[in-house]
C-alpha cells in the first residue's frame, strides 16, 4: 500500500464504492475461478490467454498468471506458424506496455516482458531500448526499468560507450540522479580499463569523471548523488593479503598467526608450518574466536616434547626458525618467517606494509597524490561559499586524510568537529570516524618505530567511542583506553597478547568480547555503567586474570553483586575502592 | 538548479506514542474478513501477508489470538509436490511465498507439518551455476532470492545443501560503487536489497566482505529530515525502510549512526490511530505489510513494549534461539 492517501468519504461516497468493489469482485472471482478450471484442465489456449490478462491488466503482481500466460505461449509455440506466432507476442509486448504504463514497478510485469523477448521468433531489440528511453524519461530513477535496459543492452550489443552516452545525456539533464551515476560505475571499467588501477577504470578517464562531478557539486551542493560519486572516484585500494604478525608462546605451545585480510583455514587454505625446515603435521587451526570462521587471526596448539619426538629436534637454549606459509588452492598466497629463542617465553614479530607513508592511505584512496590536491583545492573553494555544506566538509576530511595525515591531523579533528555541529542525526557517525582516524594515527606512529616491538598503547582522554582496527593490535601486552566513551568491547577478541587492560571511565554495560585472551591479567574497569555479574561472565574465559578494578560500577555497590562476581570468578582479586 | 529535496512533514497532530492494541487488534480483524475486497485481492501475496500479520502479532505478544490449526493446515495445502510452496491454495510454488510458509511454521514450532525434505530439495534445486538463485523455475534471478534460499534452510538446518562459496560469490558480485547492493550484477544499490544481502551474508557467515563503514555511511545517509529512512538517495521516507536500513545497520554494528529518537517520532507517526496499523507515510493508508515493519523497526530501536526481534529473519528472538539458528555480527 505504497503511497495511498487516507481520505475521509461521506456514508453515501463508501455506500458507491462498496457497490462498485462488490461488482469488481465478482468478475475477479468469476475470471480466477474459469483461469483455474481451465488450467487444470490443460487448456492452454488462447482463451486462458485472455482471461489472464484481465486479471492481471488491474492486478499484475499475481504471478501465477504471468506464470500461465508463459505456459500458453510455449504450448502456441508448437502449433502456430512463425508469423502467426509473432503477431501473438507483438500483442503481448503491446499488453505489457500498457500493463507498464499503470504499474511501472511490477517485478513480474518486467520479467515476463524478458521472457517475451527472448522466446519470440523476431524480437526488436532496438524499439525496446527506445521503450526503456520513454519510460526513463517519465522516471528517471525506476530500477526495474534501468535493469531491464542492461537486460536489452546485453542482448542487443549495445556498446557501453553508447550507454554512457545515454547516462551523460540524463545526467546533463538532472545532475541529481544516482541511477546515471551508478551506471558510470559499471561503464568506465569497461570502456577505459586499466587493470593497474584498483577501481579497473585508467586515471585520465577518472580525470575527466572528476571534472564532471565537480560541475555537478558545484551545481547542487546538497546533492547525495555528486558525493557519493566523487567518493568513489578517489578510489580505494585493495589490501593485498600479508602475515601481520606471528606470536609463540613456549609455555602453552601456542602460535597465532594473524594477517592483513580475512581467511578461512580449513577448506581451501591451508597455514603451514616450518620448524628449522622441517614441516609440522597435522595442526589444526582456529580463529581466534575458536571457531571455524571467516577471520585474520588463526591459532594453533603443539606440544613441544611430541613434536620432539615425531623428529623435529629442538635445539635447547638456542634459537630455532619458524617459518609460516599461508597456502590457498595449492598456491602459496604470503609467507613470514620468525626466529624462537628457547628461553623466550614469548617471542613475536609484527610487519609493516612497505612503500607507504601510511598504511591505510591506500584504504582511503588509490588515486595520485597529484590530483587529490586539486580535488582538495577545488572543494576548498566550495566551503568558502557553502560554509554549512557537510558533504563538502567530510569530502576535505577524506581527501586530507588521504594526502597526509600526519601533516593535516589537526584541521581534519577540527572538522570532524565541525561535521558533528553540522550534522547532528548522523553525530555517531562521524564520531567514529574520529575515532577510526585517532587509532589510525596511532598506528601509523608504531609502524614508524619499526624497531621497537611497539607492545603498548596508549589513547586516554581521546573521546574514542570504538576501537577500530584491533585485528592489527594482535601483540600489544599493555593497553590504556581510560576516559573515552566506549560503549563496548566487542572486537577485543583479536587482543591475544594481552595483558593489562585498562577501561576505567568509558560507558561500558558488558565485557562481552573480552573472551578467551590468554594472557589477560589486570583489566581495569573502574567508572563504567556494569550492572551485574553476568555481565562479567566473559572474563572467565580468560585463565590467567589476576585483578580486576570495579570501582565505581553498579554491579559492586551492593553486596550480592560482589558476591556474585566473586562466585564466577574465583581466584581472582576484586578491587572494589580506589586506592587514593 | 539543485533539485529540492524529497521529504514529508510530520502533521503536529500525529501519533507520538505507540498503539499496540490497536494494531494486534487490526491484524487479528484483518484475517477474519476473508470475503473483503482487500483481502480477495491480495491472495496473490497471502502467504507473505500471513507471515507479516503473525510475527507483528508474535512481537506484541499476542500470537495466541491467532487460529494456530487453521494457519498450519493453509500452509501444508500450499506446499507442493515439488516442495516449494505457493502464496495461496493452486497458485505456483515460489521462494518468497516458500521462505514466508518455513517462517511461520518456526513461528509455532511446526516444520514438522510439512515435508521439510522435499523443500531443501527444491530450495537446493533453484541455485544456479553462478551461484545465484531462480525465484522459481522460470527463472527470475534477483538477490532477494539468495536470502530466501539460505534463509529457509538455516531455520531447516540444512545450509550446507547449498554451494555456499557460490552463492556469496554471487551476491558479492552485485555489490556497488557505494558499497551497497542490488538485484542483479549492475544493478543500482537498494536498501531492500541491501538487507537481503547483508542477511545472507550473515546466515552464512562471511560478512567479511562487507565494508562496514562504506555501507554504514550510505544507509545512514537514508535518514532525511523528518526522521524517516528512504530506500535511496533522493527519495521518499517510508517506515518498511526503517526496517531494511536499520536491521542492516544492526547486522553490522551501526544502528548507533541514525538518530533513533527522530525516526521514532517518524514510525510513530505512520500510526493511524482509528483503525490501528502503520502506513508507509504519515496519513496513508494501512497494512499488515508496514505494520510489521513499523513494530519491528521500533523493537530495534529499544521499544520494550514490543519483543525484542531478530535483525537477519525479523522473527522474535526468542523463536530464533529456540530454532537454533546460527547467524553472524559485526
Amino acid at each position: 500500500m505504497h503511497g495511498r492517501l487516507k481520505v475521509k468519504s461521506t456514508a453515501e461516497q463508501q455506500e458507491a464504492k462498496r457497490k462498485e468493489r462488490e461488482k469488481k469482485l465478482q468478475i475477479y472471482n468469476a475470471a480466477t475461478s474459469k483461469i483455474f478450471s481451465k488450467k487444470k484442465d490443460g487448456e492452454l489456449d488462447e482463451e486462458l490467454l485472455h482471461l489472464c490478462g484481465e486479471v492481471l491488466a488491474a492486478n499484475p503482481d499475481f504471478y501465477t498468471l504471468w506464470n500461465y500466460r508463459k505456459e500458453v505461449f510455449l504450448e502456441l509455440r508448437k502449433s502456430k506458424s512463425p508469423t502467426e506466432l509473432q503477431n501473438l507476442f507483438l500483442a503481448e509486448l503491446f499488453f505489457l506496455e500498457s500493463c507498464l504504463r499503470m504499474n511501472p514497478k511490477s517485478y513480474g510485469t518486467w520479467h515476463h516482458r524478458c521472457f517475451v523477448m527472448d522466446t519470440m521468433p523476431d524480437p526488436d531489440w532496438l524499439r525496446e531500448l527506445e521503450l526503456c528511453n520513454q519510460f526513463l524519461k517519465y522516471d528517471e530513477r525506476n530500477f526495474h526499468c534501468w535493469d531491464y535496459r542492461r537486460f536489452i543492452v546485453k542482448r542487443a550489443n549495445v556498446s557501453p560507450e553508447a550507454e554512457l552516452d545515454f547516462s551523460m545525456s540524463k545526467i546533463s539533464n538532472n545532475f541529481s540522479n544516482y541511477s546515471s551515476w551508478h551506471y558510470r560505475s559499471k561503464l568506465l571499467p569497461l570502456i577505459h580499463p586499466d587493470s593497474g588501477q584498483p577501481m579497473g577504470v585508467s586515471e585520465d578517464a577518472l580525470l575527466k569523471e572528476y571534472e564532471l562531478v565537480q560541475n555537478g557539486f558545484f551545481t547542487d551542493p546538497d546533492d547525495q548523488s555528486n558525493w557519493f560519486y566523487h567518493r568513489w572516484l578517489m578510489g580505494r585500494g585493495e589490501l593485498k593479503q600479508a602475515v601481520n604478525s606471528v606470536s609463540v608462546f613456549q609455555p602453552e605451545g601456542r602460535i597465532s598467526v594473524s594477517f592483513l585480510r580475512h581467511v578461512q583455514v580449513g577448506k581451501s587454505a591451508s597455514i603451514s608450518l616450518e620448524c628449522d625446515g622441517s614441516p609440522l603435521k597435522n595442526i589444526k587451526w582456529l580463529n581466534h574466536e575458536n571457531k571455524e570462521g571467516h577471520s585474520t587471526l588463526w591459532i594453533t596448539f603443539f606440544l613441544f616434547i611430541p613434536f620432539r619426538l615425531i623428529g623435529v629436534i629442538l635445539p635447547i637454549a638456542e634459537s630455532w626458525t619458524l617459518d609460516v606459509q599461508l597456502v590457498i588452492n595449492n598456491l602459496s598466497v604470503c609467507s613470514a618467517q620468525i626466529q624462537v629463542l628457547a628461553e623466550e617465553k614469548n617471542s613475536r614479530k609484527r610487519w609493516v606494509p612497505s612503500g607507504l607513508s601510511s598504511r591505510f592511505s591506500q584504504e582511503m584512496s588509490s588515486v595520485k597524490a597529484e590530483t587529490l590536491q586539486q580535488e582538495l583545492e577545488a572543494i576548498t573553494q566550495l566551503m568558502e561559499v557553502e560554509t554549512d555544506n557537510k558533504w563538502a566538509v567530510l569530502t576535505a576530511v577524506l581527501l586530507m586524510k588521504a594526502l597526509d595525515p600526519q601533516k593535516h591531523e589537526a584541521e581534519i579533528m577540527v572538522n570532524l568537529d565541525k561535521l558533528q555541529a553540522l550534522d547532528f542525526k548522523r553525530v555517531e557517525y562521524y564520531k567514529d570516524l574520529r575515532s577510526r582516524f585517532i587509532v589510525e594515527a596511532a598506528i601509523d606512529a608504531m609502524d614508524r618505530e619499526s624497531s621497537s616491538l611497539a607492545t603498548t598503547l596508549s589513547l586516554p582522554h581521546r573521546g574514542l567511542t570504538k576501537l577500530y582496527h584491533s585485528e592489527l593490535l594482535t601483540l600489544l601486552t599493555s593497553l590504556n583506553l581510560s576516559d573515552n566513551q566506549l560503549r563496548d568491547v566487542r572486537q577485543f577478541g583479536f587482543l591475544q597478547s594481552l595483558r593489562e587492560l585498562d577501561l576505567s571511565n568509558n560507558c561500558l554495560t558488558t565485557c562481552h568480547g573480552l573472551q578467551n585472551l590468554p594472557c589477560l591479567e589486570k583489566v581495569v574497569l573502574s567508572n563504567n555503567q556494569l550492572s551485574s555479574p553476568e555481565s562479567l561472565a566473559t572474563l572467565q574465559t580468560c585463565p590467567y586474570l589476576k585483578q580486576l578494578h570495579l570501582v565505581g560500577n553498579p554491579v559492586v555497590e551492593q553486596e550480592a553483586g560482589l558476591e556474585g562476581i566473586k562466585e564466577i570468578l574465583p581466584g581472582v582479586e576484586i578491587i572494589t575502592q580506589s586506592s587514593s | 538548479m539543485g533539485t529540492p529535496i524529497k521529504d514529508v512533514v510530520i502533521p503536529s497532530n500525529a501519533p507520538k506514542t505507540l498503539f499496540l492494541q490497536k494494531h494486534a487488534d487490526y491484524i487479528a480483524a484483518y484475517g477474519e474478513k476473508k470475503d473483503d475486497y482487500e483481502y480477495v485481492m491480495t491472495e496473490f501475496l497471502r502467504m507473505n501477508g500471513m507471515y507479516w500479520g503473525l510475527t507483528g502479532m508474535a512481537l506484541a505478544g499476542q500470537l495466541d489470538r491467532m487460529d494456530r490449526s487453521e494457519v498450519i493446515c493453509f500452509v501444508q495445502s500450499c506446499q507442493h509436490e515439488c516442495g516449494g510452496f505457493s502464496c495461496s491454495v493452486g497458485h505456483d510454488p515460489h521462494l518468497l511465498s516458500t521462505l514466508s510458509a518455513v517462517q511461520i511454521l518456526t513461528l509455532y514450532n511446526a516444520l514438522d507439518a510439512v515435508n521439510t525434505e522435499a523443500v531443501v530439495k527444491w530450495v537446493k534445486s533453484l541455485q544456479q551455476a553462478d551461484g545465484s538463485f531462480y525465484g522459481d523455475k522460470w527463472g527470475e534471478v534477483d538477490t532477494r532470492f539468495s536470502f530466501c534460499a539460505v534463509a529457509c534452510l538455516t531455520l531447516l538446518h540444512r545450509l550446507e545443501e547449498l554451494d555456499i562459496d557460490k552463492a556469496v560469490e554471487f551476491v558479492v558480485s552485485c555489490m556497488n560503487f557505494d558499497g551497497a547492493f542490488g538485484c542483479r550484477p549492475g544493478s543500482e544499490s537498494h536498501s531492500g536489497q541491501v538487507y537481503c544481502c547483508v542477511g545472507m551474508l550473515s546466515v552464512t557467515g562471511h560478512l567479511h566482505h562487507i565494508n562496514a563503514d562504506q555501507l554504514g555511511w550510505w544507509l545512514c545517509e537514508r535518514q532525511l529530515a523528518s526522521g524517516g529512512l528512504n530506500g535511496r538517495p533522493e527519495k521518499l521516507p517510508d517506515v518498511c525502510y526503517s526496517w531494511w536500513v536499520l536491521a542492516s545497520l544492526k547486522i553490522i554494528d551501526r544502528l548507533h549512526w541514525v538518530d533513533k529518537d527522530k525516526l521514532v517520532q517518524f514510525i510513530l507517526a505512520c500510526q493511524d490511530e482509528e483503525t490501528g496499523g502503520f502506513a508507509d507515510r504519515p496519513g496513508d493508508m494501512v497494512d499488515p505489510f508496514h505494520t510489521l515493519f513499523g513494530l519491528a523497526a521500533l523493537s530495534l530501536l529499544g521499544d520494550r513494549a514490543v519483543k525484542p526481534v531478530n535483525p537477519v529473519l525479523c522473527m522474535p528472538e526468542e523463536d530464533i534461539r529456540r530454532a537454533g539458528v546460527n547467524l553472524q555480527f559485526l
